[in-house]
């Protein structure tokens, strides 16, 4: 072998490092400017829609055909990113994360519609992700079911959104597939929840963004949920009572009912106002939903409820 | 010449081919340790089955020394330690030559950083023996403080010393990296079909603290080489010590020919400065097998080979008894110093030491005293842990505790359905446990600073430790109209993911600490506290 000479060698440090700059701009440098427009939805429908007794899958697909189908969301070629709650390492029954079942099968209606690709993520908060979207059973489901599971845990998977209407929050970060996608389904599943009493839809669009320290740090916690909100509208949001969490919410492990219903709305305040009724409480009682039926999110009291 | 057969095919090319392979395969477990969600058991295991800490298992200075600390057999370490030993007796440093690697870096580092060196030009450092006997002096030192119950051989065990390089300094780096240039899904795709999982972990960025200390000491070996070819070995390697006394006997031997024309090549080529004075003789505690001599003998006089012989070479260490007697003198003090450092004292609440109230270590870990005697500070432990939140210790644990692991529940916690690092550890300091014994496992307790807690000091709507706490041990009540978080003790373990969560940074307000640490308790003792929690009412709501 020929000695390397300095030279030679120094030449292939330059040249490596060059290399790795370059890869590092190509994968960075895409960020685009700063505060991407909210992301706001294109179709709306008029009132909720509730299916019942039919178990996860099922309820899933009545509700979603009740209302006219996917095909009212979903165009051919669409890219779909749908967003459970899977934050928490626990098995699909102790009704800590959205049930696998409902999250599969709306990929399913979503293929079928004509997505080109329907991708499920989370930011998911318990580690490792990996094991999570393995526990809670969604990564099977989804996978099986055509389409891709995604945990959104690096900061570069994360683009800067401006919120014009936000009151706390002026901006904040949102998973890039969500800002790049054609239609986003919000799915949480129905629970208590220590600090913000329950959580559904509205609190689940948490878990879009980087940081969530800094809503608890902020004055307040609410505001902030309800701000975000206003620039993070999902098309579609699909709230899964399969089974409900009663305590020691939102991770449990704590009581559970079982309710097996599937709510489907476009307006997200309507949705949470009837999740709100199945804990018997008032939509009024928990704050983050009245704030955001305040700041003209949606309505506290739906025109019309179609059970299926 | 004639005769001289190919350069290619000889036991010095099947040494370099072995040598690489070993590094690969040192490279490759230590990739391998790390874990991945097996569906089948519905929980976080190893990505293979390959036992990972096979080159800790074999390291016979690393099994004598925490043997003798603790006086008891640790079966895992003797019966692979075992069969290196024999080998050594009959056949030689081989280990060192072949295997060892951290030799393989050496010997890489030589062809690249230090081809045509000044070195080099002095003669290849022939001559340079003078402190060829300090690892003896050193091993000495090491086994004394072993003996008394003081481990100091791990800042100096060259399989450990590669590995803390490649665990703190080199594998953050290389993650780092490959996020640079986008090679993540480059490696997923390819290891999707092979492996079925990514030997770089997605969610977890390591950062480790002495990651320049860790590198340095490596990087400060390979410079060493500048003063001649492995001086690592020659002069300070224990554990090439330890396999030289070992090899004393060994049948396998350099001979040398009546060919010789005493051109004295093999002499300015032996990498261990073996052969000096005259190229027939040489001193076979240091012979690490290269056969580098039988290649490059322009006659082709020299040979390895098993042979009982009486002359030709020498094996006698030339220790001095006044040296022996300062490396005695060295270990002992150490030990002795180490058993009456501050760290070393306990609490009178019980086996807590009072050195750090962060002094947190991995669930299954023995009681302190005998954990610092023994972790061999591998490091795999912190290389596994799936959030990153073990680190070695820099002053929790005293000096006697350097490198050893503890969690540090800012940069990540002791995450809940994983047992990782007892399933990687060697020697159990981090003795082996069911997952579902982890809720009385209790390795530390968190207290809430409610000066520093928004939900307490502020009225917030903060609950994020209570949200985040896996075992139901956080919970709040409302006081004065507002929730705020409180901590059962019988729930708590300790494990950090509310320190971990808690928005108030860098000092959370709620923090785990040692006192909650029950490692003197037996299993039963753990169970029974957790037991006798359950009965109290079930708090929170």
């Amino acid at each position: 072998m020929k000695p390397v000479s300095r030279r030679e060698f120094l030449e292939a440090v330059a040249g490596l490092g060059a290399a790795l700059f370059i890869g590092g701009c190509s994968k960075n440098g895409q960020a685009g400017p700063k505060g991407s427009v909210p992301r706001m939805p294109k179709v709306s429908v008029d009132g909720l829609f509730v299916a019942s007794g039919r178990g996860p899958a099922k309820n899933t697909r009545a509700a979603i055909e009740a209302m006219g189908g996917m095909g009212k969301f979903v165009k051919k070629g669409d890219f779909v990113v749908i967003k459970p709650n899977i934050a928490w390492n626990r098995p699909p029954d102790a009704a800590a994360t959205t049930n696998p079942e409902v999250v599969s099968e709306l990929v399913r209606l979503c293929k079928s519609a004509g997505a080109s690709k329907v991708l499920v993520l989370d930011h998911v908060i318990d580690r490792p992700a990996e094991v999570v979207l393995g526990f809670t059973g969604i990564k099977d489901a989804v996978e099986k079911a055509g389409g891709e599971v995604k945990a959104a845990q690096q900061e570069s998977d994360y683009r800067t959104i401006e919120i014009p209407k936000g009151k706390l929050l002026k901006s904040d970060t949102l998973v890039r597939d969500i800002l790049e996608a054609d239609v986003f389904i919000n799915v949480p599943i129905a629970k208590t929840h220590s600090a913000t009493r329950l959580t559904l839809g509205l609190k689940n669009l948490m878990g879009c963004n980087w940081d969530r320290q800094s809503w608890h740090q902020s004055a307040s916690l609410e505001q902030c949920i309800a701000d975000y909100a206003t620039a993070v509208r999902a098309d579609l949001t699909v709230l899964d009572a399969t089974r409900i969490l009663l305590t020691n919410g939102p991770k449990g492990p704590g009581r559970t009912k079982d309710v097996d219903k599937v709510i489907v709305g476009t307006d997200p305040v309507a949705v949470d106002a009837y999740g709100a009724a199945l804990f018997g409480l008032q939509p009024k009682e928990v704050s983050h939903i009245l704030i955001a039926a305040q700041m003209g999110l949606g309505s506290l009291n739906p025109s019309v409820v179609k059970t299926v | 010449m004639g005769e001289r057969k190919s350069d290619f095919f000889s036991m010095r090319t099947l040494r370099r081919v072995v040598q690489i392979l070993s590094l690969a395969a040192f490279v490759y477990l230590f990739l391998l340790t790390v874990g991945q969600y097996d569906p089948a058991a519905k929980r976080i295991a190893l990505l293979s089955r390959a036992p990972v800490d096979t080159y800790f298992r074999i390291d016979p200075l690393a099994g004598l020394t925490v043997m003798l600390s603790i006086r008891r057999i640790v079966p895992v370490m003797l019966f692979y330690a075992l069969p290196i030993v024999i080998l050594t007796v009959f056949a030689g440093r081989f280990l060192c030559g072949w295997i060892c690697p951290l030799g393989v870096c050496l010997d890489i580092a030589d062809k690249i950083f230090f081809r045509g060196s000044r070195r080099q030009r002095r003669g290849g450092g022939v001559g340079q023996n003078r402190l060829r006997s300090l690892k003896y002096y050193i091993l000495i030192a090491v086994l004394t403080a072993s003996l008394l119950g003081g481990q100091l051989v791990y800042l100096l065990d060259p399989i450990t010393l590669i590995t803390r390089a490649f665990t703190f300094a080199l594998f953050p780096i290389a993650q780092l990296g490959l996020r640079w240039v986008g090679g993540q899904d480059l490696i997923e795709q390819r290891l999707a079909s092979a492996a079925g999982s990514p030997l770089f972990p997605r969610d977890v960025q390591y950062f480790f603290r002495l990651n320049l200390v860790a590198a340095a000491v490596f990087i400060g070996v390979i410079a060493l080489n500048s003063i001649t070819r492995r001086y690592w070995c020659r002069n300070l390697c224990p554990l090439g010590a330890l396999l030289a006394v070992f090899s004393k006997a060994s049948v396998v031997r350099r001979q040398v020919g009546g060919k010789c024309n005493n051109c004295a090549k093999c002499v300015s080529d032996c990498k261990m400065g073996a052969i000096y004075n005259n190229p027939r003789d040489y001193q076979a505690t240091e012979c690490i097998y290269c056969y580098d001599c039988t290649r490059v003998c322009p006659v082709l006089a020299t040979r390895i080979a098993p042979a009982l012989r009486s002359e030709g070479y020498k094996s006698s260490l030339d220790l001095r008894r006044r040296h022996a007697l300062q490396a005695f003198g060295i270990g002992a003090a150490f030990a002795v110093l180490a058993r009456t450092n501050a760290a070393a004292k306990t609490s009178r609440t019980g086996g807590v030491k009072t050195s750090s109230e962060f002094l947190i270590r991995p669930p299954g870990a023995v009681p302190e005293d005998e954990f610092v005697n023994r972790c061999i500070r591998c490091s795999e432990c912190m290389k596994v842990c799936p959030t990153g939140g073990l680190q070695p210790a820099i002053t929790e644990a005293g000096i006697a505790g350097l490198w050893t692991p503890v969690l540090v529940p800012k940069l990540g916690e002791c995450t809940q359905n994983c047992n990782l690092c007892s399933q990687v550890c060697s020697s159990q300091a981090i003795q082996p446990f069911e997952i579902s014994e982890k809720p009385y496992i209790y390795i530390g307790r968190a207290v809430i600073d409610r000066s520093q807690c928004i939900a307490w000091n502020s009225d917030r709507k903060c609950l994020v430790c209570d949200e985040h706490c896996s075992y139901h041990a956080v919970y709040w009540k409302e006081v004065d109209g507002v929730k705020r978080p409180f901590v059962n003790e019988y729930r708590c373990v300790g494990c950090g993911i509310c320190e971990n969560a808690c928005p108030i940074q860098p000092h959370s307000a709620i923090r785990v600490y040692s006192f909650g640490d029950r490692r003197s308790w037996t299993r039963e003792q753990q169970k029974a506290f957790y037991e006798l929690g359950a009965k109290s009412a079930e708090p929170g709501r």
